[in-house]
């Protein structure tokens, strides 16, 4: 009797052993999504379901990268999303592959939900992305006396005004921290009733953490023309197209030489 | 009441009678001036390009005063002037107007031989395009003055302007005709007789007349040497000067030999 109960002891002490050894050893199924720029999120049998609030730019595109580790090898996962959007992982030897779907155009805070199922995945895995479209840029252009507003929704404006020489003052605001946005100036002179060939020049502005920059510039008619075409066009984050500025200014000056000959 | 009729009709003779003489007396004001004349051409941006044409005399120097008004104060309008063929051009070619925008330069286009075109371009704040006048310069008057001296004829021009004749006689007419020159212009004529002797030359009397051109440009007169026998030669200088003659005139000497 002695000797069955050692005998069974052994065993189920084997038993115990090779589970240990399983629990121990034996990596679980993990699934790391890489929203946008800078974000991960780890999903895993244990932890299945998260949810993750991310601000982007009136505009943006999200790429997410889904990258499987520990999964069963040589296997299909299926990833999808909500917009309908979806993929298929197939995983190497190794139990691991990845793979990459966007959301594109976003101009409305929304609420993306991205699944992944397949094998040892009991339940899908679901992240929930709250796409909240916190940046969503505006020009504001003085000249002259006037303001002039341009957004995604009215991008261009234009002033005309009668002087030699005028300073335009330029703030973009609610833009995103950090970003670099290109001013593009296109300059031409009025000649009688022609224009000249535009001279342009570029530059950047960055938005400060505020997502806010302020820049200015000045322009003036030079002699022997009697006005000038200028446009400011600014494309960068949060931007759809651009922003385009016109400004035409004419000499307020007409003057009259009266040419006296003696002979 | 016949009285009053008779005083009455007396005053209205009497006006009528002023009115009369000064409707016959009173001359209108004419000036006729070949030189001095001026014309002024306004250039704005509503008419930026003109162009007139001037007659002048060879040699002659065109005055052209620019003036700026309505224009940019504190600025500067740049003037070029341009000929073909090419002239002297002298004087301050650009202006700076004041605080009211307004300014001018005088400008000097001399060493007129031939017909030229003449280009004033002016430019700066507030024109659109340049102001262009272009001022075709013709050469109209070029005197031409020909001498008869006893019978032989000589012709005294800007290309050739100075002759000798020399001829033997007691009396020698001479004529003059000047053509191609400004109308209505006075010429100066100046005369110096000089008498040659076996031990030299001394000056005889000088006079100087003025001649004027008719309205077509020319005019004619004459004039009688007569040399006195007791030298041996009497040298007589004729010198022409005016308008469209470069200084040192026409120049012509007649040397008559006592016969």
């Amino acid at each position: 009797m002695n000797k069955w109960i050692i005998v069974l002891l052994g065993l189920a002490a084997a038993v115990i052993a090779i589970m240990l050894y399983f629990l121990l050893t034996k990596k679980q199924l993990v699934v790391q999504a890489a929203l946008g720029q800078s974000q991960t999120v780890t999903l895993s049998n244990s932890n299945p379901s998260q949810s993750v609030t991310i601000n982007i730019p009136y505009n943006d595109t999200i790429g997410i990268t889904v990258t499987l580790s520990n999964a069963v090898p040589s296997s299909s996962y299926n990833v999808s999303l909500s917009t309908g959007a979806s993929t298929t992982i197939t995983t190497d030897t190794s139990g691991s592959g990845s793979a990459s779907l966007s959301v594109p155009n976003v101009t409305s805070s929304t609420t993306v939900t991205l699944s992944i199922s397949g094998p040892n995945i009991s339940s899908s895995f679901t992240l929930s992305i709250n796409l909240n479209v916190a940046y969503n840029p505006t020009l504001t252009v003085s000249v002259g006396g006037g303001t002039y507003t341009m957004s995604n929704s009215s991008s261009s404006a234009s002033a005309s005004l009668s002087a030699t020489s005028e300073s335009l003052s330029f703030t973009l605001s609610s833009a995103p921290p950090g970003a670099t946005y290109t001013v593009t100036k296109s300059l031409s002179y009025i000649s009688g009733t022609s224009l000249t060939s535009p001279t342009t020049s570029q530059f950047t502005e960055t938005a400060g953490s505020g997502g806010s920059v302020s820049w200015s510039d000045t322009v003036s008619i030079p002699s022997g023309y009697s006005g000038l075409k200028v446009t400011y066009t600014i494309t960068g984050p949060g931007i759809v197209n651009s922003f385009s500025f016109a400004l035409t200014l004419s000499s307020p000056y007409n003057p009259t030489a009266a040419v006296a000959i003696s002979y | 009441m016949n009285k009053w009729i008779i005083v009455l009709l007396g005053l209205a003779a009497a006006v009528i009678a002023i009115m009369l003489y000064f409707l016959l007396t009173k001359k209108q004001l004419v000036v006729q001036a070949a030189l001095g004349q001026s014309q002024t051409v306004t250039l704005s941006n509503s008419n930026p390009s003109q162009s007139v044409t001037i007659n002048v005399p060879y040699n002659d120097t065109i005055g052209i005063t620019v003036s700026i008004s309505g224009g940019q104060p504190y600025s500067t309008y740049d003037i070029t002037i341009n000929s073909s063929p090419s002239l002297s051009i002298s004087g301050q070619t650009s202006i700076d107007t004041n605080g009211q925008g307004s300014g001018s330069t005088n400008i000097s286009v001399s060493s007129l031989i031939r017909s030229a075109t003449v280009t004033v371009t002016i430019t700066g704040p507030g024109i659109s395009s340049s102001y262009v006048l272009t001022l075709n310069v013709n050469l109209a008057y070029n005197p031409v003055l020909t001498v008869n001296v006893n019978g032989t004829t000589y012709t005294l021009t800007n290309s050739s302007s100075s002759a000798q004749a020399r001829v033997t006689g007691t009396s020698i007419p001479v004529s003059f005709n000047l053509s191609n020159a400004v109308p209505n212009s006075s010429y100066t004529v100046q005369k110096q007789i000089q008498y040659q002797t076996s031990s030299g030359i001394f000056l005889g009397p000088s006079t100087q007349f003025t001649v004027t051109t008719d309205s077509s440009g020319k005019a004619s007169w004459s004039d009688t040497i007569n040399p006195p026998t007791s030298y041996n030669s009497t040298i007589v200088d004729y010198e022409f000067s005016g308008i469209g003659i470069p200084s040192g005139g026409y120049f012509l000497m007649a040397v008559i030999a006592s016969p």
